[in-house]
This record gives structure tokens, sequence and C-alpha cells, in this order.
């Protein structure tokens, strides 16, 4: 396939990841927005079109939550859609907003998000909402409850141990001492982390990700832009996105298609991305990866499913500080998703990290030398799973 | 715009309390009925886009349940939520960038089942308009009120227009409720009865085209355009839609094609005041006139003659499923090779997409 | 955030209850009622031959339908589960114990409750391990609801 029209990052707006009770949904809409245009030297004005990152506005308590933001984000009149995929939206609609640019369609993208998770106590009923209520609603089956079972299923394929995801935790918190917008952070310890809790066996109290508000933008724009603003930009080279069916089941057992365990879905989605992108060995290719891990486990099976290691291998590699800052691949530098989760939009703050990287933006948690960055986001029952391949040069 | 060709659909409607279905099967029919219609399997398909609304569905991520009845098992599969024509929008932008060659939009809306005016209230914002309430309805009813105030139009005027369409419709016009107030001025009968309903469309590149045939010829989407307004009322123009006209001038501009062009006129009828706005708003009718520019069969171009939201709206579905009723009536020659069909969503008409359609690929020389 | 910026801030409570009406479809239908009745069906396809469960109307992967019901059960093997350790609205008091089971005859996994005794979770979770032979074991009163059934350990 011919690509017709190159398409980067030029801009990043990230607010802070806590409770917010002081500004209100579209008020932090709002601030991303501007922070992303004001670094990309852009205004509202000079959007063409503009894609909304959010998931189930259940969590806000305000259905269609985003066509009350259209006017804080300067979107009146302008060609307007919001995506929504569960907790992969902001990887979905960076990639929506990608495809406004690549189609030859707009110039300059906006692509925004918020979300006030903690405007409700009831997230895990929200989140026990999205199962079918014939089969499935009636378990407690939630986020924290699927990735449990995800754990124990690699426990019995690998030998995973709750010892390596707590790893993951204490790596994840240290590292988000450096991101001044990071919800959860801290010197925290092994035995903190396995003496906490279990909230859904083998999941631990922080082995779960915080319920944070927040919001977050980029703006995408097309490389005739890009070469008249002289920006510095993080070109979007790789795009990937796979879909699974809902059953959790259907992905157990010797007939079966894809792994529970695994994150087959992102293998899949990252190797198409890969492909677009030209990485063939991503294991040495890729300097950062920012992966979209709400729970300890999902970044044992993120590096694996990335092919950064083989498989087996993560919760070792992790728990060896291989993955660390230092190394040659640094994951989730910002603290990742098990430090900040305001769900609608993470997928997009993993992408903005990921772009800050490659731009030479992230401050102190800027992994040096940065030039090839990753971001996947997961969603629905682990099902939907996306892969931006980011560059400092386009390919 | 490069063109996009469409080159299967699908759609039906049904009324809630008469047929109960899983939404994933009727998905999964939809689906099928566009691939079949195009000569199809699901192994052709690169992408799939989905359009549908998490409280109308009654469960959050409510793709997650619909993902692979509509085909996109281990595909690349995204869903959009504002609009059902956003399908169409986000896969035809999919096909023009060159990384996807066929795409299949699917958008449904099963709300028979659903608590409709409670869910509605819930997208007011809580702090200002939720107290006041002013939902679609009530919503469509102040701009009905601006619009007969600016320009004289009467209540007998919305009322013939009404009858009209209800008997199109084949129900007795004498039967439809033209004295009971929703909210004023628009009485029960000056709305379109809601229906469920589900609609499917098989997109496909110029290129595509040129490897392999299908059953029956396409039909191009030469330009398409979106838009939305202010979220509060009282900063949009009561009693027009503005975006509309915007979105109309782009989508034509993409065509390459002139106002004049155009042979036929589809718009979104969930009321009569929404059909007259939207057709003034587009053009083919002067400002105030909309309610009597409508439905004349020696009109030019052809005003709403091929399309009754009256028949049954299938509310979060009726853009997909008018442009599917439509690519039914380009195909049969019903209607002619070149028009507009429009929708639009959110409260009281803040959001808009056009779409022009002709039978023909090629640019005109005199653009 | 400024103290001034908090304090100026107000919170509205409000609380939704939203009743929605959900149609099962056919299969659904029939699957809930042979419940009632005390028999689990799985769904088989006729292209590759997978038998669905819980039930499919179409094959996901072959994309046509199903035709054929298969009586599946009343054993089976854990292919995944937790002890679920918070409350969640609607939902039992903690801890309970909840599984993907892949019953005999059929080719997906079901979920629903492990009827298991908890007193020490991780003493528990040693038995309750993927692999662990479950059997199905129907309640006395049912309604056509999934929750007719749960599991329970073979010992």
């Amino acid at each position: 396939m011919t690509r017709k029209v190159r398409g980067a990052i030029i801009g990043v707006g990230e607010t802070p990841y806590r409770t917010h009770l002081e500004k209100n949904y579209v008020e932090l809409a709002q601030e991303a927005a501007l922070a992303a245009l004001d670094m990309a030297g852009l205004r509202p004005d000079d959007v063409d079109a503009v894609v909304f990152s959010m998931a189930p506005t259940g969590f806000v308590g305000i259905t269609d939550a985003e066509r009350w933001a259209v006017d804080a984000i300067g979107a009146v009149g302008k060609p307007f859609i919001r995506v929504h995929t569960g907790g992969a939206t902001g990887g979905s609609a960076t990639q929506v907003g990608w495809v406004h640019v690549a189609s030859g369609m707009y110039d300059v993208v906006l692509v925004v998000g918020a979300d006030k998770v903690s405007e409700t106590p009831d997230t895990q009923f929200i989140l026990n909402l999205i199962w079918d209520p014939f089969y499935e609603r009636g378990f407690g089956l939630n986020t924290i409850t699927m990735a449990a079972l995800q754990a124990v299923r690699r426990m019995e394929l690998y030998g995973t141990t709750e010892r390596e995801m707590a790893e993951v935790v204490v790596r994840s918190w240290r590292k988000a001492m450096r991101n001044p917008r990071a919800h959860l952070k801290g010197n925290l310890t092994v035995d903190e982390v396995l003496s906490s809790p279990y909230v859904s066996w083998p999941l631990r109290r922080y082995d779960c990700c915080p319920r944070s508000s927040g919001a977050a933008a980029i703006v995408i724009a097309s490389e005739r832009v890009v070469s008249e603003l002289k920006v510095p930009a993080a070109w979007i080279n790789g795009c990937g996105a796979v879909s699974n069916g809902v059953f959790l089941g259907d992905r157990m057992g010797p007939r079966c298609l894809t792994e529970y365990g695994e994150w087959d879905e992102l293998r899949l989605a990252a190797q198409h991305a890969y492909a677009q992108a030209g990485i063939k060995d991503p294991r040495f290719e890729v300097d950062v990866a920012e992966i979209y891990a709400p729970f300890s486990i999902h970044e044992i099976m993120g590096v694996e499913a990335l092919g950064f290691c083989d498989a087996g291998e993560g919760g070792r590699l992790i728990a060896e500080g291989y993955f660390d800052f230092g190394g040659e691949l640094v994951t989730n530098p910002s603290g990742g998703t098990l430090c900040s989760n305001p769900i609608g939009v993470t997928g997009l703050v993993r992408v903005c990290d990921a772009a800050l990287q490659v731009m030479g933006r992230a401050g102190d948690y800027q992994v040096p030398g940065a030039r090839v960055a990753v971001a996947t986001a997961a969603g629905g029952s682990s099902q939907f799973q996306t892969c931006v391949v980011l560059g400092s040069e386009p390919v | 715009m490069e063109p996009v060709a469409v080159v299967g659909w699908y759609a039906e409607t049904w009324k809630g309390e008469v047929r109960s279905c899983r939404l994933e099967e009727v998905v999964f029919h939809a689906a099928r009925g566009a691939l079949g219609e195009a000569g199809m399997s699901r192994d052709d398909i690169d992408g799939i886009v989905l359009a549908c609304h998490d409280e109308l569905d009654g469960r959050f991520i409510s793709s997650m349940l619909t993902s692979a009845p509509s085909g996109a098992l281990l595909k690349d599969e995204v869903r959009v939520t504002d609009s059902s024509l956003h399908a169409v929008v986000v896969g035809s932008m999919r096909v023009q960038s060159g990384f996807f060659k066929t795409v299949l939009a699917v958008s449904w809306s099963v709300s028979s089942g659903t608590p409709l005016h409670e869910v509605q209230l819930t997208t007011l914002d809580p702090f200002v308009e939720r107290p006041v309430g002013a939902i679609d309805r009530v919503a469509t009813a102040l701009h009905a009120n601006a619009y007969v105030w600016r320009f004289g139009v009467s209540v007998d005027e919305l009322d013939a227009r009404a009858k009209a369409k209800w008997a199109e419709a084949g129900v007795d016009p004498s039967l439809a409720d033209l004295e009971t107030f929703v909210s004023t001025p628009l009485r029960r009968g000056h709305f379109a009865p809601l229906v469920d309903g589900v609609a499917a469309v098989v997109l496909v590149s110029s290129s595509v085209l040129e490897c392999r045939g299908f059953r029956r010829p396409p039909i191009w989407i030469k330009g398409l355009a979106w838009g939305i307004d202010s979220y509060a009322l009282d900063r949009r123009a009561l009693g027009e839609w503005t975006v509309l006209r915007k979105v109309t001038g782009d989508a034509l501009a993409r065509a390459r094609l002139r106002l004049g062009d155009l042979e036929f006129v589809e718009v979104d009828d969930a009321s009569v005041i929404h059909e007259a706005l939207s057709v003034e708003a587009i053009g083919v009718a002067p400002a105030g006139k909309g309610l009597s520019c409508v439905g004349r069969p020696s009109g030019v171009p052809r005003v709403q003659l091929g399309t009754n939201g009256f028949r049954g709206y299938p509310l979060f579905c009726s853009g997909l499923w008018r442009l599917v009723q439509v690519l039914d009536q380009m195909a049969d020659g019903s209607l002619p090779g070149t028009g507009l069909v429009h929708g639009t969503y959110g409260r009281a008409g803040q959001g808009h997409v056009a779409l022009v359609l002709s039978r023909e690929a090629n640019v005109r020389d005199d653009s | 955030m400024s103290r001034e910026a908090q304090d100026e801030s107000l919170v509205i409570e409000e609380t939704w209850n939203l009743r929605y009406r959900y149609s099962s479809g056919p299969v659904t239908g029939y699957f809930l009622r042979s419940l009632a009745e005390g028999r689990i069906m799985g769904r088989r396809c006729p292209g590759c031959r997978v038998v669905w469960l819980p039930p499919r109307a179409y094959c996901e992967r072959c994309f046509i339908p199903t035709v054929e019901w298969v009586p599946v059960g009343p054993e089976g093997v854990i292919e995944a589960c937790t002890i679920v350790n918070f409350k969640i609205p609607n939902l039992p008091d903690p801890p309970y114990a909840i599984a993907i089971c892949r019953l005999d005859g059929a080719d997906t996994g079901l979920l629903n409750f492990l009827d298991v005794r908890i007193d020490d979770i991780e003493t528990v979770m040693t038995r309750l391990r993927p692999g662990a032979r479950v059997r199905v074991k129907f309640r006395q009163n049912r309604s056509a609801r999934i929750t007719d059934f749960c599991f329970e350990l073979v010992e």
C-alpha cells in the first residue's frame, strides 16, 4: 500500500493526574488542548478537525460528555468525532486522528480527551456493567478480576510469581517519581507490596492502578505543516490495532485462537505497526515503550507481546531491572498506567509520554537519545489492543 | 477527496415490542447481509468501524459484545459513538489513506428496552442544564418556537407536512396525534415514531475495483463532511442550522460539484422541524419555507422523496439506515444519479454529516 | 491547585437508577431455559465444529450461523479462577470464588461462581488452579438464569 501523507505529533498537553476537584470536565479537556496547541505554536483556529478520546461516560456521570466539551476546546463548527474502545480509547483516537491526516483531508488535527474517574465511587460497579447481562455480569467480573484471571493463567503457563508482579509495582512507582504529573509514586519495597491485602487473588492492592482524573491532548500535523513550522516532531510511523471476541473463555483451551494469559492481540497489532515502521527486531530497535498496563501482570505480558524478550522471560527480566532507566530499552519511564489511570484518556497519555521521549521533551523522565518509541493501549475484556510506533524521523 | 466506492449494504428496522432479539445476532445478520450483497466474505475485510451508543444499548463499552458479531474477530476494528454516519466517515478516511482497501461500517439502534428520557437527561450537564431538562424533543421545540416566530410559520403548515409524511408512511393521517403537545409548538404527530434497526455498508477503494468486480455496480461517495455546533442552545442560532450550511459546502467542494448539480436530497426527518431546518441549511429551500419545499414530485432537485422517517425512525442508526435506503434506490434507478444524504445527531441538531453520492466516479470537467 | 479554587468549587450529588429490559433472543433464551431444566447446552458450528459455550447463534470465526445444540458437562476443568476480596454493589459479600471452566464437550470456557469454603485465601487457591476438575452443581430453585448452577471441585 502506498503511503499518501505522513503525519507527526507536534504538540503534547497533559494535566497532572489526581482527583481534580478544582476543575470540571470541560475545563480539564481545555487545559490539555491548549497546552498541546501551545507546544505546537498553534492556536485553536488553526485546528482543522478534532477527535475526542473518551471511554464510558458513566464514570463522569454525564452521557456524551464530549458534546458538552465542544465549546471549551474550540471545536464549534468543526469536524468532530468521538472514539470509544474502552481502555484502548486513547490509542484508537490517536489512530483515527492520524487517519484524518493520512487520508489527505486534513492538515492539523487535535486529539483530546478527559476523564474524571473520581467523580463516582462506583467505578468497579460501572466496570461490571460492561459485561454481558446474561452470561457474565452476575459474577463480579470487572477489570480487576479480569486481570487476576490472566495472572492465574500466566502462573500456570510460565510460573510467574507474586514477587515478579511486585517488582513491576516497585519499579513503576520509582520511575513515576521523575514524573511531576504521576498520581502514585514513591519508594515502595517488594515486601510492602506483598503484605498488602488481596483484592482478587493473586492481585493485591498495590498491583492495581489508581482511579485518576485528568486530561491529555496531542496535535497531529501533516508533513507539509511540520516542515513549515519547523518544530520537534514525533512521526507516526506505524499503527496497528486488533480486536478479539468478548468472552474470556474463548481464549482458553486447546481450540483457542489466542491465549488469554498472553496478549496475542497486542502481538498481532504490534507486528502490523512494526512492519509499517520498518522495525525488524524491536528489542534492539525500540528505545522506549509506554505500555498500557493497569495491573502489574500486564507489563510482564506486554514486554513479551511486544517482542522485547522471549515468552515467559518478562517477569524475570523486569525483576532484574533490565527495563529500568539506564537500560537499552526503558518501559514506562513515566511510571505508566499503574501510577496514573484516567481511563478514557490513558491510552492517549501513553502516546503523549512516548511522543515526548522522541521529541526530547520528557524533562526529568527523558530517556537519553530516545529515537523510537512504542505506545500501546488495551480495552474491553483485554480484547482491544492498539500499538503506535513513533520516531524522531519519518519512515 | 478521492471517491470511495460502496459495494454492499444492508439495513432493517423492526418494532421492539414485536420482535425480541439479541443485539449481537442482529449485528451479525447486518454484517453478513452487507458482505453477502457485495459477494464478499469476512476474510476480504481489512477493517471494521462500528457506531453505537452505550447508554442506548444498555451496556457500557457496548462494542465489546458486538465486535466479533460484526466480523471483527482478530481484525482492526474501531468504534465511534456520536453518529452512525461517522462510521462511514472514518471508514472512508481509512480507505483514502491507502492503509485499508476494504472497510465494513456497522451501526445499530436497539433502544426499545431503554429508558430513553432518563438516558437523555444524563446527557445534560448537571450544573445548569439537567435541572431544567431540555432534552432532545424539548430542545427541538425551542428551535421550532424560534423558527415559527421568526418566519411567521403557522401551525397548519407543521400539521400539513406531518400529515403528508404519515400518509406516505401508510398511516391514516387523521389518526396522527396532532393535538397532544410534546413541547410547544410541537405535538406528538410532528415527530417520527421510533423503531429499532441495524445497518451496514461495505466501502472499498477504487484500486480494489480495478482488480475485481462485485455483484452490482458501485455507488460512489464523492464528497463528505461533518461538523458539530455549540452544546449550549443559546449559543446556536435558534431556528436555523448554520453548521449544516458549512458541512454542505465542504461536502460539495470535496465532490467538486455545485449545489445545482444535486438531483436529489434526503435529510434527517426525526421531526418535521428537523426536516425543514435541514433543507433550508442545505440550501434547497428558502429560509422559512422548509416545510413546504419538501416532498414535491416535480421539484428539482427531488427533496425528500426517497426516504421517510415516519415509516419508522431507528434512532441512533437513522443516518446509516437512510444511506442504505438511498443506495438501494440509486441502484434500482428510483433515485437519480447524483445526490446528497444527510444525518444529524446530538441534541436538536448539534451535529451533522453530509455525503454526496453518485453513480459515476468521474469528476466533471468544468469544475 | 489552590485552596481557593477548591473552596469555590461545589459538589452536586446524584444517583442514577436506570432500568433496562434486555432481550435474549432465541438462542440465549433456549440456553437459559435449559438451565432451569437442569441441562447445559452448547452450540456447534457446522464449519469448524467448535462447540461454543456460552452458545452463539453464529460462529465468530467462520462467520456462519450455528445450527446444532450439544449437551455438555456435567464435569469439566478449571481454565482460570480467582477469589474476589472486595465488595461490589449487587454482588455477594467477599470473599467468594469465580472460575472459567471448560466443560466436557465444550471448546470454550464458561464463567460462574465456584462454590468452595474459604477460610484462608492463599490455602484455598492452591486447590483452585487451572487444570483442576470441577462439576456442575444445579441449585434447588432455578429461574432460567446463569446463576441456576455453579461449579464445585471434584475432590
